[in-house]
């Protein structure tokens, strides 16, 4: 579905990426895995139109070419980002956040089948239609923030940190719900810090070192990978299963 | 009360003028020094339409609000674009649309000077006293009022129960975010300019229905304007409308209890006050 080859990302002088290449297939759970600076948001921004790409790149969505249209044009091919820092309107109700997440040409019409579809992920959002996002705690934000991009009836789902300032319970549920999104057919895209929950719920991973994809496997490999233990799992962590390689 | 009903009527044209403001600026991005010559242009042609071909002003606001319409998307596109293109941030934006409407403002001052000199104009439109409360008021001032409140409710409901006019709002409240819903930020905000002039233009109009206008005045009603969508808080639909009563009312107090020449320094004072006390506007939140 979503085609990403040899995509180069380029901030003054300042290579950020260089070279990436990864797809996302449909219902499937991609986790990006990198340092901090790795360039990771980056990736997220140059799919989205939100930072241009370098010449040479080429980004496509379901066969036809994206890369280089404006940001709102993207989201009609079928990809959405809920954004670091969730990028919800905070002056706006839950109600007209969601309402403006299906303006999107492709989703009006089925803008009610798919509101009632968030409203199952996260009920707590149907309970709390007409409240001001922004009086909302950090979690329902995040419902606010994910519930809005799945309004836009994307094919790819992209995260940008989402766990990022969520408790380790909130963190636990939001990943649960992922998993649900991608059940329903949602293929996500997921830059995470928190690589052992991303791991898990996970179909495959990128490692993400300075600006270039350093590897690609499948979650269940990579969480048995011990440099991939060593690197993002904090050394041999929880998982106790020994690493065979 | 007679100080009440009267400011209350004014206040209603103001908070028109005021709300065509507050959508340039607070959705668009551009502190449109020049809003008040779109008014004064919508008074010349609503007095040009009554006093040659004898059409009502009010059937004149259908032809006259689109065509405000369009000549503010023009400046926009013209005027405008550019400056937005190449604008860095918020503040360097604000700084160059400020000096390019000041200096519009001039020039549209000086086409409209040329045309018609600067002689004051009037004409009588509902001439008749209107009683309400038992005390007699102009009926075209009760008229003008009616209809800016009609205006301004549809202006409501377009904003906060359609599509497009909630795209409007989160264009005003957050443009990153705009874009990722699929809202063309850019077309958005023009079009938000553009509606925000016919808005102007329709408070002149009915302005012109009780008021003696002249070519220059355009820039006392931006200040006004100016006061208004401050007080109520920049973007704020339902502050800019209470803040447009509470400066007519003041106005006609200080013209009726004290001296008509101070109602100008009324405004001001008003404006200090708010400046001082509510920078936020007088429903606006502190920002934290």
């Amino acid at each position: 579905m979503l085609e990403v080859s040899n995509l180069g990302v380029r901030y003054g002088r300042h290579m950020a990426l260089q070279g990436v290449s990864l797809h996302v297939g449909k219902g499937e759970i991609s986790v990006m895995l990198g340092a901090n600076g790795a360039g990771k948001s980056s990736l997220l921004k140059a799919v989205a139109g939100i930072v241009p790409s370098e010449p040479g790149t080429e980004i496509r969505m379901n066969g036809r070419v994206i890369s280089g249209l404006a940001a709102h044009l993207i989201v009609e091919h079928g990809i959405a980002l809920v954004p670091e820092g969730r990028g919800v309107f905070g002056e706006l109700t839950v109600e007209e956040n969601l309402a403006l997440g299906a303006f999107a040409k492709r989703a009006r019409g089925s803008e009610q089948s798919t509101l009632r579809l968030v409203h199952e992920l996260f009920p707590r959002l149907a309970e709390r239609k007409r409240q001001q996002v922004r009086t909302m705690s950090g979690g329902e934000q995040q419902m606010v923030a994910i519930g809005r991009a799945l309004m836009s009836m994307p094919d790819i789902l992209m995260l940008d940190e989402p766990s990022l300032g969520l408790s380790p319970l909130l963190s636990k549920e939001l990943f649960r719900s992922l998993k649900k999104i991608a059940a329903s057919g949602f293929g996500i895209l997921l830059v995470e810090q928190n690589a052992r929950l991303s791991l898990k719920i996970a179909d495959r991973g990128y490692l993400i070192e300075n600006g270039a994809i350093a590897g690609e496997d499948t979650a269940h490999n990579l969480r048995h990978n011990p440099a991939v233990i060593n690197a993002y799992l904090g050394g041999g962590g929880a998982d106790q299963t020994p690493a065979v390689s | 009360m007679q100080i009440i009903v009267t400011g209350t009527l004014l206040g209603g044209t103001y908070a028109l003028i005021a709300l065509g403001l507050t959508l340039q600026y607070g959705a668009a991005r551009i502190m449109n020094l020049a809003n008040g010559e779109t008014l004064v242009a919508a008074c010349f042609v609503s007095f040009w339409l009554f006093t040659a071909t004898g059409v009502n002003p009010l059937l004149g606001m259908v032809v006259i609000a689109p065509m405000a319409l369009v000549i503010n998307w023009l400046i926009y596109a013209w005027l405008l674009r550019p400056l937005v293109r190449r604008a860095k941030n918020r503040g360097m934006l604000e700084v160059d649309s400020i000096l390019a409407t000041f200096g519009l403002l001039f020039l549209l001052q000086g086409l409209m000077l040329l045309g018609f000199g600067g002689a004051y104009f009037s004409y009588r439109f509902l001439a008749e006293p209107f009683l309400i409360l038992g005390e007699p008021y102009g009926l075209n001032r009760v008229v003008a009022f009616v209809a800016a409140v009609i205006v301004a409710s549809l202006l409501y409901l377009f904003l906060y129960h359609t599509r497009q006019g909630t795209a409007v709002r989160a264009v005003a409240v957050d443009p990153a975010s705009a874009r990722l819903v699929a809202i063309d930020v850019a077309r958005t905000a023009a079009f938000a300019f553009a509606l925000g002039g016919a808005l102007t233009a329709c408070g002149g109009t009915l302005l012109s229905t009780f008021y003696t206008f002249n070519a220059s005045m355009g820039v006392i009603f931006t200040m006004k304007a100016l006061i208004i969508v401050i007080m109520g808080g920049v973007g704020d639909v339902r502050g800019a409308t209470l803040a447009a009563l509470i400066l007519g009312v003041t106005e006609t107090a200080v013209a009726s209890l004290i001296d008509p020449g101070l109602t100008l320094a009324a405004n001001y004072a008003l404006f200090v006050l708010v400046l001082l006390f509510r920078p936020q506007g007088i429903l606006g939140r502190a920002s934290a």
